[in-house]
């Protein structure tokens, strides 16, 4: 079924709106959840929440891209989840996407609170467009998609030292270019 | 801001990158033991189309400097193949013997000396060069230093001027047709890998104290195909691991294992004015004498051939 087909079962109301929904992203939304979260079980709680939150949001909401946006609710969810379950799990390979930005930040302490929201996501977005393509994708399949190293070396049919190295790369420049802008002193 | 808010941020970027990062993904079929093989079976057939080319050619007909071209664009096509021009596979440091079996075509057109003569001639550079070469240039211990903007070999010592060149031959650089190989020779067989990014992407993940493997891989004369790994446990040491394969890039039983504990990168020009680097893996510093004398097994040749 086409994503605006899907979208209109959701602003009819109809609870086949899920379940096409299901059939057609839930593995998506699933893998986005696993990187983050862990485990299996908490993913699939995950996922199930991401429908809840879909059906909260559409409508009003009428997502440009379906995927993104319920890919983004499921990462937010998955995000929340992860820090709730801290102090009891660990998931290795997801404290080591945020190790790797926690270098993107200079200072922690001298961010400046006045930065308007959705202020940093701009720059983000023109970050991104200065990038080439497979740099770019790389770059947001780990940070985006927390899909580890090994994943992103055998979907992009490049070595794992050359996965590394152009993430190494993209993250001080990410630094560099956040800090001329004063995101980050 | 945390590294977790920076996280969200990032959720929130364009959909447009996310569904491009969605959407890409690279056929199996691409991968680099196919590309590999896609490149050499191009090279050969330029080769070949080279060489009938230059047989049915009316060279009279021509001006004055395309014979040369020609003669030289075959040379430096035959080099870069993975059929090496050499006569044996032994020989390394004796009499000038190195040089000769590894790099005599290039030579052989550039001057007119004989191949001993030549042979001779390039042991007095070196000696000249092993005078100038200051050795502590070399990268330390297990450790690559990598510069702010640019790769490990960029920081050795460059030793200019004192090696005799001849200057680069303008007939030599028909660079824009041909295919960039580097050349790693473990005596006496060039071992052939694409690209400088994966050997910069190497060194650069040793200086970062990083777990780093490079592959390589070489024909030899009876057909056999060797391949080979040379990996950095991101600790202090180095394992050049080497088994043969029968048939391209399948690898059947891993043959020898050798570790190291120190990893040396030098620069050096030949005499036709190309850079190459030589990476010395041992267990103490080696130095070019090292080289020529012929320490089999330590020793790795970068060359960069355009």
């Amino acid at each position: 079924m086409e994503d605006s087909q899907i979208i209109e079962l959701y602003w009819q109301r109809s609870e086949n709106a899920i379940a096409e929904t299901s059939a057609k992203y839930g593995k998506l939304l699933r893998k986005i959840a696993m990187n983050i979260v862990g485990n299996y079980s908490d993913a699939e709680e995950c996922e199930n929440d991401t429908y809840v939150a879909t059906w909260n949001a559409i409508p009003p909401t009428r997502p440009n891209i379906l995927s993104a946006f319920l890919g983004r609710i499921a990462r937010n969810i998955a995000l929340n989840r992860y820090e709730y379950n801290k102090a009891q799990k660990r998931n290795n390979e997801f404290d080591l996407v945020l190790s790797e930005l926690e270098e993107c930040i200079a200072s922690k302490s001298t961010v400046e609170e006045s930065v308007e929201e959705g202020m940093i996501a701009a720059m983000l977005d023109d970050f991104l467009e200065g990038l080439k393509k497979e740099t770019r994708v790389i770059f947001v399949r780990r940070y985006w998609y927390s899909d580890s190293v090994k994943d992103i070396a055998k979907r992009m049919q490049i070595s794992e030292s050359k996965v590394k190295t152009v993430l190494f790369r993209t993250r001080n420049q990410l630094q560099d270019y956040l800090a001329e802008r004063g995101v980050f002193v | 801001m945390t590294e977790k808010d920076l996280f969200r941020e990032i959720g929130n970027i364009n959909e447009k990158y996310i569904t491009e990062a969605e959407e890409t993904k690279r056929a199996v079929i691409w991968t680099p033991a196919f590309r590999r093989t896609l490149t050499t079976a191009a090279c050969l057939v330029v080769c070949f189309g080279l060489y009938l080319g230059v047989r049915h050619l009316d060279l009279g007909m021509q001006n004055e400097s395309a014979p040369a071209q020609l003669e030289n664009a075959m040379d430096m096509s035959q080099n870069m193949t993975m059929d090496s021009a050499s006569d044996s596979g032994n020989g390394a440091g004796e009499d000038g013997s190195f040089w000769e079996e590894i790099w005599p075509m290039e030579n052989a057109t550039t001057n007119t000396e004989s191949k001993a003569e030549w042979a001779e001639s390039e042991m007095i550079q070196q000696d000249t060069y092993e005078e100038s070469t200051n050795v502590e240039g070399a990268i330390p211990e297990a450790d690559v230093e990598v510069g702010a903007n640019s790769g490990a070999v960029e920081n050795v010592e460059n030793k200019g001027d004192s090696v005799a060149t001849q200057g680069v031959q303008e007939t030599q650089k028909d660079s824009e047709q041909r295919e960039k190989y580097f050349m790693v020779d473990l005596l006496p067989y060039p071992w052939l890998f694409n690209g400088w990014e994966d050997l910069e992407s190497f060194l650069e993940l040793c200086g970062n104290g990083e777990a780093a493997t490079l592959e390589l891989i070489r024909t030899l004369e009876d057909g056999t195909y060797e391949r080979a790994y040379l990996s950095y446990d991101g600790k202090a040491s180095y394992v050049w691991t080497q088994w043969q394969a029968p048939d391209y890039g399948m690898s059947v039983e891993k043959a020898t294992e050798t570790e190291y504990g120190k990893l040396s990168v030098f620069e050096d020009m030949r005499e036709d004015g190309t850079t190459c680097y030589v990476v010395a893996l041992g267990e103490a510093d080696v130095s070019l004498q090292d080289l020529r004398d012929g320490k089999e097994g330590t020793l790795i040749v970068l060359q960069y051939v355009e």
